[in-house]
C-alpha cells in the first residue's frame, strides 16, 4: 500500500471521528436546547397548565379534600362552594413558578387563601351561633391552610430546586459551547477538504446520524406511552404532566424530522458538489 | 454515475449507536441511582383516579346458614375458605345502631373514600368474628353524628357477607386523640370500638375523640389456620 493511500485512509478516518463528535455535539445540543425550551422554560409550564385544564382539576382536588376535613370539623359541604377560587389557584401557582423559576423562595405563599377562608368561617360561626373553642378553630385553618398549599406544590420541586437552578445558569453556556464545538467541527471539516463534496458527505454522517439517535428517542417515547404510566397522587399534576410529556415527544418529531431534511440537503449538496468535481476531472 | 454506497446508510446507523453508547458509559455511573429511584415512580399501568370504590358485601339472612366447621372445643367456626377478606377501601358489610339512628357502610379501612361513604375499621385492628378488637372510626357530623345518643345496653349490628355480628354497649368515654390507653387492640377476644371527633356540634379539629365500648353478644367465629400453616 502507497503512502497516498495510507494517507488517504488515515484522513478518512479522522474526519469520520469528526463527523461522529459533530453528531454528537449536535445531539446534546438538540436535546439541550429542547429542555431548555419545555422543562426549564416556565411560561412552558403555565401554557401546559392552562392545555391541560390543570386549574379545575385543582379546584376539584382541593375542595374534596377540604370537604373531608369540614366532614371532620362540624362544616357542611356546601360551606367550601365560595371558599375555593380557581382564579385565585392560578394566581398563586403563578406566583409560586415565578419564584421557583427566579430561585428566590420556594414556598407557596397561602395568605390569599386563609384570609378568605378565615372571613367564610367567622361568618359562618357567626349566622350558625355555633359553639367554638379557638384552638380547635385555629388547628381547622392550619390544617385547610396545609392542604391548600400542599396540593398547590408540585412534588419533589423543593428537592429538585439546586440541580434545575443550577441547569437553568448553565444550561445556556452549554448549549453555547456545544454550537461553538460544533461550528469548529465544520469549518475544520470544510476547510480541510479541497473537494466541497467530501465536506459535505461528513455532514450527511452526521446529520444522519443526529436524526437517527432522535429518532429512536422519538419512536421508544411514543411507543411507551410517554409518561402515562407515572404515578402521582394528584389527578390534576398527573394531567399536566402526560400534557408535558406529549409535547416533548412532538417536539422530538420535529426536530427528527429538522435533521432528516437537513441530511437529506448535505446529501444533494454532496451529489451536485461530487457530479460537478467528477465532470471537471474528465 | 453511481453516487453515495453503503456507507451512507452504515455509518449514519453506527453514529447512533456510538452516540449512545458514549452517553451511557459517561452518564450511567451518576444517572443510575437516579433512574432507579425514577423507576419507583411508574407502574405497569395507567393511573387510575377513579373514586369508585369496591363493595363485595352480599348481606347474610338470618335464616341462612354460612359453611362452617367444628372447632377442637365443638363449637361452629365460619370455615375460613368462605370468608372473603376485604382489601384497604372495600365497602364488605354495613352497621346497625337504631337507637342512634345509624345504618350505614362499613368499609374496611378508614381512609377519605371510606369516611365519606360510611365508616371504616381502623386497619390495624381485625374484622368482626376475628376474635381481636374490631376499632371502627367515622365523623361525628356525617355518619357517626348519632353517636351522641350512644348509651350502655343499646345494641349495635354488624352485617358482613360471611355472617351478622351483635354487641352490647358496655360503656362510652370522652378520652384525648392521642391517648393509645383509650382501646385495647391487643385483646384476645371479640370486641368493638367505635370513635369519632368530640364535641359532636363544635366547629373546628377538636383533640378529643367519644370512644364507644361494646362486647360480642351473638356471632360465629371465623375459623384460623392452625399455627405452623
Amino acid at each position: 500500500m502507497n503512502t497516498k493511500t495510507i494517507g488517504k485512509r488515515i484522513r478518512d478516518i479522522l474526519f469520520g471521528v469528526l463527523s461522529f463528535f459533530l453528531a454528537l455535539f449536535l445531539f446534546l445540543d438538540a436535546v439541550c436546547a429542547l429542555a431548555s425550551m419545555t422543562v426549564l422554560n416556565e411560561e412552558s409550564w403555565m401554557e401546559q397548565m392552562t392545555v391541560s385544564g390543570y386549574y379545575s382539576e385543582k379546584e376539584q382536588e382541593i375542595t374534596k379534600k377540604l370537604v373531608q376535613l369540614g366532614n371532620a370539623s362540624g362544616l357542611p359541604s356546601d360551606f367550601f362552594e365560595d371558599v375555593i377560587d380557581p382564579v385565585q389557584i392560578q394566581k398563586d401557582m403563578q406566583n409560586y413558578m415565578d419564584s421557583y423559576f427566579d430561585g428566590t423562595s420556594r414556598i407557596l405563599d397561602t395568605t390569599p387563601f386563609q384570609q378568605k377562608f378565615r372571613a367564610a368561617l367567622d361568618r359562618f360561626i357567626e349566622e350558625k351561633n355555633a359553639k367554638v373553642d379557638g384552638k380547635s378553630v385555629d388547628n381547622l385553618v392550619k390544617q385547610a391552610k396545609q392542604i391548600y398549599s400542599g396540593n398547590l406544590e408540585i412534588p419533589l420541586f423543593i428537592k429538585l430546586s439546586s440541580y434545575f437552578q443550577m441547569a437553568r445558569n448553565y444550561l445556556p453556556y452549554v448549549i453555547g459551547g456545544l454550537s461553538l464545538l460544533s461550528g469548529v467541527i465544520i469549518l475544520v471539516l470544510l476547510l480541510a477538504n479541497k473537494w466541497r463534496h467530501r465536506a459535505f458527505k461528513y455532514y450527511y454522517y452526521a446529520c444522519a446520524g443526529t436524526g437517527l439517535c432522535l429518532l429512536a428517542l422519538s419512536v421508544y417515547l411514543t411507543a411507551s406511552g410517554g409518561l402515562k404510566k407515572i404515578v402521582l397522587e394528584s389527578k390534576a399534576l398527573y394531567q399536566m404532566v402526560v400534557s408535558f410529556g406529549s409535547s416533548v415527544t412532538v417536539y422530538l418529531w420535529v426536530l427528527t424530522a429538522v435533521f432528516a431534511v437537513l441530511a437529506l440537503s448535505m446529501f444533494f449538496l454532496y451529489r451536485t458538489f461530487y457530479l460537478k468535481a467528477a465532470g471537471s476531472t474528465d | 454515475m453511481k453516487v453515495g454506497g453503503k456507507s451512507f446508510v452504515i455509518l449514519p446507523i453506527i453514529f447512533c449507536i456510538g452516540i449512545f453508547a458514549v452517553l451511557y458509559a459517561a452518564l450511567a455511573p451518576t444517572m443510575a441511582p437516579i433512574v432507579s429511584i425514577a423507576g419507583v415512580m411508574f407502574s405497569d399501568k395507567e393511573a387510575d383516579y377513579s373514586t369508585e370504590y369496591k363493595n363485595i358485601f352480599v348481606p347474610v339472612s338470618e335464616s341462612e346458614t354460612v359453611e362452617t366447621v367444628t372447632n377442637a372445643e365443638g363449637e361452629p367456626e365460619v370455615k375460613a375458605e368462605v370468608v372473603q377478606y376485604p382489601n384497604y377501601g372495600n365497602q364488605f358489610g354495613e352497621i346497625l345502631i337504631p337507637d342512634c339512628g345509624i345504618e350505614c357502610p362499613l368499609f374496611m379501612g378508614d381512609g377519605d373514600i371510606a369516611l365519606s361513604n360510611g365508616v371504616g375499621i381502623y386497619y390495624g385492628s381485625f374484622v368482626p368474628g376475628y376474635g381481636g378488637t374490631t376499632m371502627i372510626a367515622g365523623h361525628n357530623n356525617t355518619f357517626f353524628n348519632g353517636l351522641k345518643f350512644a348509651a350502655a345496653g343499646q345494641e349495635i349490628t354488624i352485617r358482613t357477607s360471611y355472617g351478622n355480628y351483635r354487641y352490647q354497649i358496655r360503656e362510652t368515654a370522652v378520652k384525648e386523640a392521642l391517648d393509645t390507653t383509650a382501646y385495647d387492640l391487643s385483646a384476645d377476644y371479640d370486641n368493638l370500638v367505635l370513635y369519632t371527633c368530640y364535641p359532636f356540634d363544635e366547629i373546628g379539629l377538636t383533640s378529643q375523640r367519644f370512644f364507644v365500648y361494646a362486647d360480642l353478644v351473638e356471632g360465629i367465629t371465623i375459623e384460623k389456620p392452625e399455627e405452623g400453616e
